[in-house]
């Protein structure tokens, strides 16, 4: 077992190398002229030329893959931003903080508000509770994000004045944005849990616990959920993936410093080195995350448990 | 070719070499227009800010080369700390004390149940007669049909022509040496096993005679139908049909022999697509084989075989889940005879219906057999159909055969302790604490089995030699053969 | 002989997908006495299973209503009136119960020797090493091989028959009073079924606990049963010691049932058959539900479903045999 979560950690750097590949051909790719693009119609002709020399910019592709890759292994070197020429990777890392927060306190609060309801749901099917959380949960799918932001926003910034407006401050202000982000985001996780259950919830084992005289509570957490559970790991898995990259209006509206904002900037000033770091970050976050979900699989599960284990069964 | 290598490998040196030198010049390159890059840039903005006019070159401005440190400083952005005060720990509390432990029920004597169980007989007590009115009529009132609407009560049963003179009727399906092997799911770090579902069967059937094959589930039972029937190729061995092979050195069943067998399967429903109706479901096999003219004719003849099986060719329009259990058998066995075969291979035909409804279809069964002049493999894991329906039988056994001959014989004098075995386990009706031979143990895997019988885990009768020589199936009386070093009398 | 559990008049209802109210169980009775062999006979959909579901209140609950009827264990109380506490201590306490599939009867997420020890620690005081040597022995007792192998593997490593004995180990943990086993030996091969019976019958005679088995088989039943219910339809239709069903059937199903097993007709050319199919719950005939297919129906079997008559031990409920004999 761990041999072989050693094997898919180390799988990571060949799938790594390819990712990187593929952002910078895409990159560097694109017609047009990175120094004209950067420095605008106005500048000169020997402004550019300066610039792409300076940058390495006038060298061919596969010299400056190498030198990237090179620099990447050896020195954790992502290159200079075009604008501040300042390092990429710390810059982009600086930024990773409030970013990791709101989509951790979000994916938390989607799963712990939407799991159990969808979970009543699937006990009490075809009943008014069922119907009143299926209900809900399309209210919230529904409800755009950065719109339950700002409602938020206006009642308790600045009508109530008890959050902070903007920035991140103190632990406060990432309260409102993680709530932002965690009720539409659970109208997932209540039709997810409720689908889950109800398939486990007439398997026969259920009702061999039940003929074995356990409580009602241990009968549907101890033997359904555990069952069910695995689905929604790798829901919560990939959400968490996604709001880290893709939480960029939020932050827009709680005018946050984070990753997304960072990436989004970068693009519209054609700042290629830092929407390259921000790109192999967020691919490397993807992989790490689902290499984790996948340990976490076999780990829960005994049949994927014993494939991996030596002489299993 | 190794002067192909070497080349390539100064190769990969020298652009080794090349990547070093030229990462470091340029690494030294940039810091060294840093500086420049740095005044440039101030005055940039200066022009942006302050509307100066541009300047000639950037080559003239005289900035200062800023420090090395700064390049490697990331931009200071105002971070206060994100994370919330951690709370104090609790203090621990105290363990509360052990209880102490309730005493454990006693355990009640192991009882010392020998390896060959045969339980006490029961005297069952003799029961009062009431005074109970006599409702046994010796001709019993259900008809003998296998019509499922009760108005047709009064048909009356068919005889059953006795399998035309065994002796002179010619083969129609044999099977030689069959084997079929099937790759077992590997592990990381172990060996390819394989299992072996059907391992060298011989057996026979005659024109109009029924074969019934029995055996418990993991037999290959299911396989050897497939085999037989031209639904899978065997590992080894050949099904002869009609006295030619059934598949052609290319690998592929003619469709002409496909025509002449037909197969009805264990799932009535399963075994039906649920988006076609039963009246195109029966006429699938005449289309494919284009036994029809038009659309028209085609229906005729579904509608034939659906009323020779008993259904009513107003109800050919419905879909499967429209009917019952039973009648989605009989559309399945239509299914199998629209066609016109010489052979029908039943895998467990009326295992998933209900009592009542199997004894409809094998009547239906036996019905067409001898309208038609069929002949049938029938395979089933109860010994009792078998007994009923077939005219010969063969028990298997873990993929052999271990027993075979006529079912009279074969039922009352068993010479294979697995067919004992199997009679034995089969209860018997109103007989109540009969004495019976209990086997024991379970059939040991199919991809590790031992040298020698395939049954001498669980033989009672088990001696030496059955471990070591498996036991070749031998005819010791006419169209009785047994697989056993030791038969029974 | 005390009676163990009584069944009197049950009644238990499905509400269908149309909001239609379907009758699975309509004024069930039977009695399963100490020491004994209940053996509860019958065709899919005539709720032997609703019925045997019923002794422990197992039956999910919106769709299934408890409509009428009563369940006296032990002559003392009615299961289907006990609050939650008392039914939890009930179920695998004093009714141990084992089902048809033991591959899905058993949690794929933990392994056996988890589950055994929940049963065991869910009614006695016993720590996990305690529970462990009460699993071994209980397995010992099953008759399973490799007992601390057993104990360490998932479900989905054994066989059906090993499945179902430790199902029934399981079952046995805190020693009940009553084993109810629903169709324990559809699933199983031949030979692994006499084996499970024969266990079955083993543990009984040396506990003196009573067995309500459920099956379709009726062979099973005459062998392994001291009496029989045969039950059509939701209804029971006769019910009497084993021996005596087999060898003088009344009810004309029961006669029907006897008669189209293919063992009793082994020499003539076809099977006497009960025309017809089993009707769905929502369309079952008005009065006695076996008339469109009974030989002997006559006018009133149509509209009245026919009161219990008793003769002795035996029950039958018949238009042919109601006005005479004691009721």
């Amino acid at each position: 077992m761990a041999r072989h979560a050693l094997n898919r950690t180390l799988l990571l750097i060949p799938s790594l190398f390819l990712v990187i590949f593929l952002i910078f051909a895409i990159l560097n790719l694109i017609p047009g002229d990175p120094g004209r693009m950067h420095l605008g119609i106005e500048a000169t002709q020997e402004a550019v030329d300066m610039f792409n020399r300076q940058f390495g910019l006038d060298k061919p592709f596969l010299t400056r893959f190498t030198t990237y890759v090179t620099g990447i292994a050896t020195r954790f070197d992502f290159g200079l931003s075009y604008r501040t020429r300042e390092a990429v990777m710390p810059a982009v890392l600086s930024r990773v903080p409030p970013t990791f927060a709101i989509a951790l306190f979000g994916v938390s609060g989607a799963v712990l508000f939407g799991v159990p309801l969808g979970v009543l749901a699937a006990i009490k099917r075809s009943t008014l509770t069922d119907t009143n959380v299926t209900a809900l949960a399309l209210l919230l799918s529904a409800i755009p994000n950065f719109w339950l932001g700002l409602m938020l926003l206006q009642l308790f910034s600045v009508v109530l004045s008890i959050l902070p407006t903007y920035g991140a401050s103190s632990w406060k202000s990432f309260i409102l944005p993680s709530v932002a982000l965690a009720l539409p985001g659970s109208s997932g996780f209540i039709r997810l849990a409720r689908a889950t259950m109800l398939d486990v919830v007439h398997q026969e084992y259920i009702t061999t616990a039940r003929a074995k005289g356990a409580p009602e509570y241990s009968v549907i957490w101890r033997h359904a959920f555990r069952n069910a559970a695995l689905p929604l790991i790798n829901g919560a898995g990939l959400m968490f993936a996604g709001l880290l990259g893709g939480a960029v209006i939020i932050e827009a509206v709680f005018s946050l410093p984070g990753l997304g904002r960072l990436m989004v900037t970068a693009i519209q000033q054609r700042d290629i080195p830092i929407v390259m770091g921000c790109a192999i970050f967020l691919s490397f976050v993807f992989m790490a995350i689902i290499l984790i979900i996948d340990l976490i699989y076999a780990a829960l599960d005994p049949r994927i448990k014993l494939r991996y284990q030596k002489g299993g069964k | 070719m190794t002067n192909f290598f070497k080349r390539l490998e100064e190769k990969l040196e020298n652009f080794g070499q090349g990547l070093e030198s030229g990462a470091k010049k340029l690494e030294d390159k940039l810091k060294g227009v840093e500086a420049r890059l740095d005044g440039f840039s101030k005055n940039l903005d200066k022009r942006l800010n302050g509307l100066d006019k541009p300047d000639a070159h950037i080559n003239s401005s005289q900035a200062n080369p800023a420090p090395q440190e700064n390049l490697s400083q990331p931009a200071p952005e105002s971070r206060d700390n994100l994370t919330p005060p951690i709370p104090p720990v609790p203090p621990i509390p105290p363990v509360p004390p052990i209880p102490p432990k309730p005493p454990v029920p006693p355990k009640p004597p192991k009882p010392d149940i020998p390896h060959f169980f045969i339980p006490d007989p029961q005297i069952p007590p003799t029961p009062p007669k009431p005074a109970i009115p006599d409702l046994f009529i010796p001709d019993s009132p259900f008809p003998a049909t296998h019509q499922a609407a009760p108005t047709d009560r009064q048909a009356a049963p068919k005889n059953h022509q006795a399998a035309p003179d065994n002796q002179q009727a010619p083969v129609l399906l044999e099977c030689k040496g069959l084997k079929k092997y099937f790759q077992a799911p590997r592990r990381r770090g172990s060996a390819i096993e394989m299992i072996r579902a059907v391992d060298g069967v011989d057996l026979s059937a005659k024109k109009g005679e029924t074969l019934g094959i029995v055996g418990e589930s993991g037999c290959g039972k299911s396989t050897l139908a497939r085999l037989a029937a031209g639904l899978a190729r065997p590992t080894a061995g050949k099904v002869v049909f009609g006295g030619e092979d059934l598949i052609t050195p290319s690998g592929a069943v003619p469709r002409e022999k496909r025509r002449k067998i037909g197969f009805v399967f264990q799932d009535p429903y399963g075994s039906m697509d649920p988006r076609m109706r039963a009246a195109d479901i029966i006429g699938e096999p005449i289309l494919s084989h284009k036994l029809a003219d038009s659309a028209s004719a085609r229906l005729e003849m579904a509608a034939e075989a659906a009323e020779a099986c008993g259904i009513s060719s107003s109800e050919l329009f419905k879909f499967p889940h429209q009917f019952s259990g039973g009648q989605r058998q009989r559309i399945c066995i239509a299914r199998a005879l629209s066609a016109n075969p010489d052979l029908v291979v039943c895998d467990e035909a009326v295992s998933a219906l209900d009592v009542s409804i199997q004894a409809q279809i094998i009547n239906l069964l036996c019905d067409l057999r001898d309208e038609r002049g069929l002949t049938y493999v029938f395979i089933s894991h109860d010994l009792e159909v078998v007994r009923f329906i077939s005219d010969r039988a063969a028990v298997m056994y873990l993929g052999k055969v271990m027993e075979t001959g006529p079912k009279e014989e074969l039922f009352e004098n068993p010479r294979h302790p697995y067919t004992l075995a199997l009679m034995e386990s089969a209860p018997v009706f109103g007989a109540k604490g009969r004495k019976r031979i209990i086997s024991t143990g379970e059939p040991p895997s199919a991809m590790n089995l031992p040298p020698g019988c395939r049954f001498q885990s669980r033989c009672p009768y088990a001696k030496p030699l059955c471990g070591e020589v498996e036991p070749p199936l031998k005819e010791f009386a006419a169209g009785r053969s047994v697989s056993c070093h030791f038969p029974l009398e | 002989m005390d009676s163990l559990l009584e069944a009197r008049n049950l009644q238990v209802h499905f509400r269908g997908p149309n909001k239609e109210i379907l009758k699975a169980a309509e004024g069930v009775s039977f009695e399963a006495r100490k020491g004994e062999t209940l053996g509860i006979v019958g065709e899919s959909g005539c709720g032997k299973s609703v019925c045997c579901m019923s002794i422990l209140k197992l039956l999910p609950s919106p769709p299934a209503i408890y409509a009428g009827g009563e369940m006296i264990f032990d002559g003392r109380f009615d299961i289907l009136k006990l609050n939650k506490k008392s039914l939890q201590e009930l179920r695998g306490g004093r009714i141990g119960m084992i089902f048809q599939e033991p591959m899905a009867a058993l949690n794929p997420a933990y392994t056996i020797g988890q589950q055994m020890r929940e049963a065991i620690q869910l009614h006695l005081p016993a720590t996990k090493a305690e529970a462990r040597e009460m699993s071994c022995d209980l397995l010992a007792k099953a008759r399973v091989p490799d007992v601390s192998r057993v104990l360490d593997s998932y479900s989905f490593s054994l066989s059906g028959g090993m499945r179902q004995r430790v199902m029934i180990a399981m079952a046995l943990s805190c020693q009940p009073d009553l084993l109810v086993a629903d169709e324990p030996t559809t699933a199983l091969d031949a030979t692994i079924q006499s084996q499970i019976i024969d266990l079955i019958s083993s543990i009984q005679e040396e506990t003196g606990m009573s067995v309500i088995l459920v099956t379709h088989d009726l062979s099973l039943v005459s062998e392994t049963a001291d009496s029989m219910l045969v039950m059509y339809a939701g209804f029971a239709c006769e019910s009497a010691p084993a021996n005596e069903i087999s060898e003088h059937p009344l009810h004309p199903y029961t006669k029907g049932l006897v008669e189209s097993r293919p063992s009793s007709r082994v020499t003539a050319s076809r099977l006497p058959v009960i025309p017809g199919s089993v009707p769905s719950l929502a369309s079952k005939p008005p009065g006695c539900p076996f008339h469109p297919r009974c030989a002997y129906a006559k006018a009133i079997c149509a509209s009245q479903f026919p009161p219990e008559t008793a003769y002795g031990n035996r029950k039958v409920s018949c238009w042919l045999y109601a006005g005479e004999g004691s009721s």
